[in-house]
């Protein structure tokens, strides 16, 4: 631990020397029309971006809620058939915002090509009692036919919301289905994924991935003797995005996403008796986004709206029960979905006006050995008011207030009231749609 | 649902040509322009933003990658105009031949630079490491660029260099000319001061001789305030501007507060193809930008 902490400190004071290097003065000079061509190439130096390219997140929140500050937790808590798992040593996990002062994670960036045929991205996310890599892949730019390859640990394709970085919501925090039933993080893990754009004018990309499965939430694993980990890659996902052309104002992008996790364990088991389940899990999801582009200066005037649907389907089976030996080698099967509509309206220049309602678990029901149970639904709405001076810091206050459903039946009104800045320092990084 | 996408997928086959000579995709309209010129009718040009969008700010939307896709030339200004957008087009437009050079072009890259800070402090806002990116403004620039782009074009299509090259001399003659006639038109107001919106004219400023004594923007990229403005006006009155300029994206309030309270002409300048009715091109662009700069003398407002 000491050693990796030792290697990333060195990794900040390189990237920040390196980031401070001076950039070499270019005169400019007279231009002669008849000046010999190689004349046009002074200057050049001063466009020699500095490869790679650097940059680093702040993300600090002032947050309250009326729950005692539990808000953050409760949301992952929410009746639904991923629930339960037992191990209840997380804690404050990793992410989870208390009262009052936060920093959310700080990320450091690095991108850049590596030659002809490879660009690499790297980030790293780092708090006060953990680094950890966040994204590291490749992807390759010289594939002929549309193709391309990419991996390393990334954040997956499938969906809209999923990969984009936490920096570039929206909104502050994840929405209640991508919560659910990704994590907060959103699907983020190692494997390979191929893309194929087709050559017509209306935008069409095929895409597959194959990932180790390496999961909190979609294809978890229990840490347990009873039960054993197949050999990876366990992930397997499929997407399709089509974008019409609507000429230079208009923008939409229709996609559909088809997740499958070959392995799935869950550990039911209370203080008295232990109860394990093992078997697969697919989800699939409908994403619709529409983009005006501003008309007026400083994002005035864009619009954008987003939509997603999650259907979760759990086929598990009963490995152990000390309470009902009998229950071994029954099926349980569990359904949910969960959706999401956004709005966001840049209502004078710099300034952004949001909206978002979530729910989850429209579809929400467990069957096992035979008895069925039929979970409620929550759902949140949020509103956000962002200002963004430059396009490298921004300002925001949400407040959302949800109907939380828990497996006990209970349920919870929850109001909650973010401040968020975020800073970006360095590289101006391009964004996706 | 399938067959919807599957349709869809079939129309969008049979929508696109079957066959084009050369696809360029141009990221903004100035290129798009000086391409047509130079490329005739062997090439198939798309343009990726119009004069009313802010170019620092486009979306890397869907539509824009399919087209990066198909082309065989992407001609763009560089210099970080596009860094919020045209990486990701590059990037997932999964096309290895407009990756480089001749593949692809940067306009800025062509020629020297005004502006190049000495150290690249984000607290003066949003400025360019490499020097100020808006260079077609000045057209002894803009003949280089030319220059360096029927060579590109050449290189990316060897069969048809010599039309390329016919192009680029029948261009090269009348744009020479169309210089001396736009040097001589603006005698009269070389040497004026005048106030800009955004430093987006510092080209078009060199050349004929104007100097910029202001910009509304408190600094590049942030929008004006009243306390700068006000400061504006002070400065105005003790030594007034010929004209305040600004370009066919930018917020009209300030230019016209401004001008209320200094008497100031405000002027409405196209900054590139499209940016008014007039400038359908690149001649009839600066014929425009001129005849309105000229036309503060007698303001039209």
């Amino acid at each position: 631990m000491f050693s990796f902490q030792l290697r990333s400190g060195h990794a900040l004071i390189i990237a920040l020397t390196l980031a401070t290097l001076p950039v070499l003065p270019v005169q400019a000079e007279e231009i002669d029309d008849d000046a010999p061509a190689s004349s046009s190439n002074r200057g050049l130096e001063g466009f020699k971006n500095f490869n790679p390219k650097f940059s680093l997140i702040f993300d600090g929140i002032y947050y309250r809620d009326n729950v005692e500050g539990e808000g953050e937790v409760l949301a992952d808590e929410l009746a639904g058939i991923n629930h339960a798992h037992g191990d209840d040593d997380h804690g404050h996990e990793h992410g989870t915002l208390e009262e009052g002062f936060n920093l959310r994670e700080a990320e450091l960036m690095m991108s850049g090509a590596v030659d002809p045929y490879f660009s690499m991205f790297f980030s790293l996310a780092v708090s006060d009692s953990d680094i950890e890599l966040e994204e590291l892949y490749f992807e390759t730019l010289g594939l002929p036919a549309g193709l391309a390859l990419k991996g390393g640990k990334f954040l997956s394709d499938i969906g809209y919301q999923n990969a984009h970085h936490p920096h570039t919501w929206d909104f502050v925090d994840q929405n209640l289905p991508y919560r659910t039933f990704f994590g907060a993080h959103g699907l983020l893990d190692t494997g390979l994924q191929l893309t194929y754009l087709a050559p017509t004018d209306t935008y069409l990309l095929l895409g597959a991935e194959v990932l180790q499965g390496k999961q909190d939430k979609f294809g978890t694993l229990v840490d347990d003797d009873s039960l054993s980990s197949d050999a990876g890659p366990r992930i397997f996902t499929g997407f399709l995005k089509l974008g019409p052309d609507l000429g230079l104002d208009h923008a939409l992008q229709l996609g559909t996403s088809l997740a499958y996790a070959s392995q799935h364990q869950e550990d039911h088991s209370d203080d008295v008796n232990t109860e394990l389940l093992e078997g697969d899990s697919g989800i699939l999801g409908f994403d619709l986004v529409y983009k005006r582009m501003p008309t007026g200066a400083y994002g005035k005037g864009g619009v954008k709206l987003a939509t997603e649907y999650f259907f979760m389907n759990k086929r598990l089976e009963v490995i152990e029960s000390s309470a009902d030996p009998g229950l071994v080698g029954e099926d349980a099967e569990g359904k949910q979905d969960g959706l999401y509509v956004q709005a966001t309206w840049g209502f004078a220049s710099r300034w952004q006006l949001g909206g978002r309602y979530e729910v989850v678990g429209l579809i929400n029901e467990i069957e096992e050995g035979g008895a069925m149970e039929d979970l409620e639904s929550s759902d949140r709405f949020a509103t956000a008011i962002t200002w963004s001076p430059t396009e490298f810091s921004r300002l925001r206050l949400q407040g959302s207030t949800g109907n939380f459903s828990f497996e006990d039946g209970e349920s919870e009104r929850v109001n909650q009231v973010y401040l968020q800045l975020i800073l970006s320092l360095g590289a101006h990084g391009a964004h996706r749609y | 649902m399938r067959p919807i996408f599957l349709l869809l997928i079939l129309f969008s086959s049979m929508a696109s040509p079957a066959h084009a000579a050369l696809r360029i995709f141009a990221c903004e309209p100035e290129w798009g322009s000086l391409v047509e010129v130079l490329a005739g009718e062997d090439a198939e040009v798309y343009v990726a933003t119009h004069a009313k969008q802010d170019v620092h700010r486009i979306e890397a939307r869907p539509s824009l990658i399919s087209k990066v896709r198909r082309a065989d030339l992407v001609v763009c200004t560089g210099g970080e105009l596009e860094s919020g957008w045209l990486p990701v087009l590059l990037q997932r437009g999964a096309n290895p031949k407009v990756q480089s050079a001749p593949g692809l072009f940067y306009a800025a890259e062509q020629v020297p630079r005004l502006e190049v800070p000495q150290n690249a402090d984000r607290s003066k806002g949003d400025l360019h490491i490499g020097g100020n990116p808006h260079v077609h403004l000045d057209p002894h620039r803009l003949l280089l660029i030319a220059e360096a782009l029927h060579g590109s074009l050449a290189s990316v299509d060897p069969d048809n260099a010599a039309s390329y090259a016919q192009r680029f001399e029948d261009f090269a003659k009348q744009w020479r000319v169309a210089i001396e006639r736009w040097e001589e038109r603006t005698e009269p107001i070389r040497d004026k001061r005048v106030i800009v919106h955004h430093a987006q004219w510092v080209y078009l400023n060199e050349w004929l001789g104007l100097e910029q004594v202001g910009t509304l923007e408190p600094l590049p990229g942030l929008p004006p305030t009243t306390r700068h403005l006000s400061g504006l006006v002070d400065a105005m009155e003790r030594d007034p501007a010929y004209a305040i300029v600004r370009g066919a994206y930018a917020d009209p309030k300030p230019s016209a507060w401004l001008a209320k309270r200094t008497g100031i002409c405000a002027l409405l300048v196209p900054y590139t193809v499209g940016g008014s009715d007039e400038a359908k091109d690149l001649f009839s662009l600066f014929d425009e930008t001129i005849e309105i700069l000229l036309s503060a003398e007698d303001c039209p407002q």
